[in-house]
């Protein structure tokens, strides 16, 4: 502990009056204190500013002539201009005129939808000389045929450190495989892919990067997904529509997982190797009873998570049928999940759900904190919907609640008897319904 | 505790936490773990007062957060000399509050500025370098000259030429 001089000043109250002058109204200043930052400060602050803004300066006086060339960063975008012409002349333009002794680590080049001014043969060119310049990040917006024709060159770049591509397909072109056996782009340590790919091509892109730490895959549309990596720590999957019908995820490091799913009619077999997985979003859209061993599949793999979301966005239920349990594989035994911390489960919490969330309560002994969102039904033809089971709070809000602390003061087994009693009120159900070996404790009333 | 000593003289006992939200100073911590007095020769303490306001607001947030999920409060943490009033606006968004604390002058930004580049906390110049940058953003040359006093010292012809070279930043 650091004692005050006695002789130093006295401190200023720092709580008290702020020294600022008023906001709001900005005083005009004499001084040109922006031409006396530092070149690197200035830097900075161009490189924040949309590129016709930072090409702008180059008017502003001498001091500002050429530091928009020193950027080492270049993003633009095709919406950016009245017509691709304009853009295609400015892209050249921020090129040629980059200092080269200033390298350009980002380039981020968007073209949008269908825009077909912009020739293959000019994005190559522009790719090659952003490489000349020191590229390390590359970022492509385009329209989707050159992918093929581009990717030949975008794998000869070697110092290439992270890559999105994405383009605007509709997923309904067969894709043949493309990836020559060797090839040179295997320093990525950021991949974002938003284009169908063919499966081999995929495993292959992936397994030869050595220094991937975080791979997001977009709508990439492919049957059977085989992704294996040593090194990566993040991973986003998501689908909007067409989910690979097989998938086969290995990674030892993975630490953190994102997947989004449709199921109906999709995944028919998993296979997750994730040991070191610490948190986990899964947010499930279609599912359906005959889905629950890979909804299992899938949970198994997450064995290790301290913090797992559950979202199951939608759920088909055939009509006049009773709903079904869907977080639990009826009939099969439910792992424990040794580390688990944090739950946050959203789902139509009818009795089923309910039932499944005690069986889940049974099985996660470190369970610090638990969020509960009542999710209802777009495919709900039942006439009065399924209401949310969910116990209300003090509020008396039973949407979503929330509890903490459940490790202290039995808190846990309060939850799990208030829960039982929402799911079976008065046993009425007992009779039709199979209780697993391992979930005879579960419901007690 | 930490003692900061503003470039005119002036200190400030803050908590090794809010210090090491500057790189410099957690390198420094780092290599010599009892320094106790660090002399910041480039800040006055005007600009080192708002500097640490900001430094104590983003450790209170994140220790909040993580104390949150406990649910204890933060209040042991009331020793230190740098303001604890500043929990006040615990409920705000700290985006929003980011946001409210850099309607400076322009003259505080660029001390704002050339501090949190001395200092090295990224948060901060991050924050100052966006807000002088959304002042430029969409104004027109003379706007930018006389908001920032820039002097235009090209010649008619030369700023004519300029403004050639690359048509499309004027349009």
């Amino acid at each position: 502990m650091a004692k005050r001089r006695s002789d130093s000043l006295p401190i200023p109250p720092v709580t008290a009056k702020k020294p600022r002058s008023h906001p709001t109204r900005r005083r005009r200043v004499v001084v040109d204190r922006i031409s006396q930052l530092p070149d690197t400060l200035l830097v900075t602050i161009l490189s924040l500013l949309p590129i016709k803004d930072a090409a702008g300066t180059s008017v502003l006086s001498h001091r500002f002539r050429t530091i928009w060339t020193t950027c080492p960063s270049l993003e633009i975008s095709r919406v950016e201009f009245s017509n691709g012409c304009r853009f295609s002349e400015a892209t050249n333009k921020c090129l040629q005129q980059h200092d080269t002794d200033f390298k350009l680590l980002r380039f981020s080049l968007n073209l949008g939808r269908t825009d077909r001014i912009v020739s293959v043969s000019m994005i190559s060119s522009w790719l090659t000389r952003a490489h000349s310049l020191g590229l390390r990040h590359l970022s492509l917006h385009i329209f989707a045929d050159p992918f093929g024709t581009l990717l030949p060159l975008i794998l000869s770049l070697p110092f290439i450190q992270s890559l999105t591509f994405s383009t605007d397909t509709f997923g309904l072109d067969v894709v043949q495989p493309i990836l020559p056996a060797l090839f040179l782009l295997t320093q990525l340590r950021y991949l974002h892919l938003r284009e169908d790919m063919h499966h081999s091509d995929l495993t292959l892109l992936v397994k030869a990067q050595t220094k991937l730490e975080y791979l997001f895959l977009e709508d990439v549309n492919v049957k059977n997904m085989n992704i294996q990596s040593q090194t990566l720590k993040r991973l986003k999957l998501t689908w909007s529509l067409y989910s690979p019908v097989e998938m086969s995820l290995t990674f030892p490091r993975l630490e953190f997982l994102y997947m989004n799913l449709c199921f109906h009619g999709m995944l028919n077999r998993f296979y997750g190797e994730m040991p070191l997985l610490k948190k986990a979003v899964l947010k499930i859209s279609r599912l359906c009873e005959n889905c629950m061993p890979h909804l299992s599949d899938i949970l198994r793999s997450l064995v290790n998570v301290e913090e797992l979301t559950i979202y199951v966005a939608s759920m088909l239920i055939e009509a006049r049928k009773r709903t079904f349990h869907p977080l639990v594989e009826q009939g099969q035994e439910l792992q424990t999940f040794p580390n688990l911390r944090k739950l946050k489960v959203s789902v139509l919490f009818h009795d089923d759900s309910i039932q499944d969330l005690i069986c889940l309560l049974h099985h996660t002994p470190a369970l610090e904190s638990l969020k509960l969102v009542h999710v209802d039904q777009p495919f709900n033809r039942k006439k009065n919907g399924w209401p949310s089971k969910l116990p209300r709070d003090a509020q008396g809000n039973n949407d979503r609640v929330y509890f903490t602390n459940l490790q202290t003061d039995g808190k846990k087994d309060v939850l799990i008897k208030l829960l039982s009693k929402k799911a079976d009120p008065r046993g009425k159900r007992a009779n039709n319904k199979v209780v697993p070996k391992n979930r005879s404790h579960v419901i007690v009333i | 505790m930490i003692t900061l000593t503003s470039s005119d003289g002036v200190q400030f006992d803050v908590r090794e936490a809010v210090a090491k939200e500057s790189q410099i100073i957690r390198d420094m911590i780092q290599d010599d773990c009892v320094i106790t007095n660090i002399p910041l020769a480039n800040v006055n303490h005007k600009i080192l007062s708002i500097v640490l306001e900001y430094c104590q607001m983003h450790v209170d947030k994140t220790e909040m957060e993580v104390n949150a999920s406990k649910h204890q409060t933060t209040t042991g943490e009331g020793s230190s000399s740098v303001p604890v009033a500043l929990k006040v606006s615990s409920n705000k968004n700290l985006n929003d509050w980011d946001k409210e604390f850099i309607n400076v002058d322009l003259d505080t930004l660029y001390d704002l500025i050339l501090a949190a580049n001395y200092l090295n906390i990224s948060g901060l110049l991050n924050l100052t370098t966006q807000a002088a940058a959304d002042i430029i953003k969409g104004k027109t040359t003379e706007e930018i000259r006389a908001t920032f006093n820039i002097k235009n010292d090209f010649t008619p012809e030369e700023e004519a030429a300029i403004r050639k070279e690359n048509p499309w930043a004027f349009e």
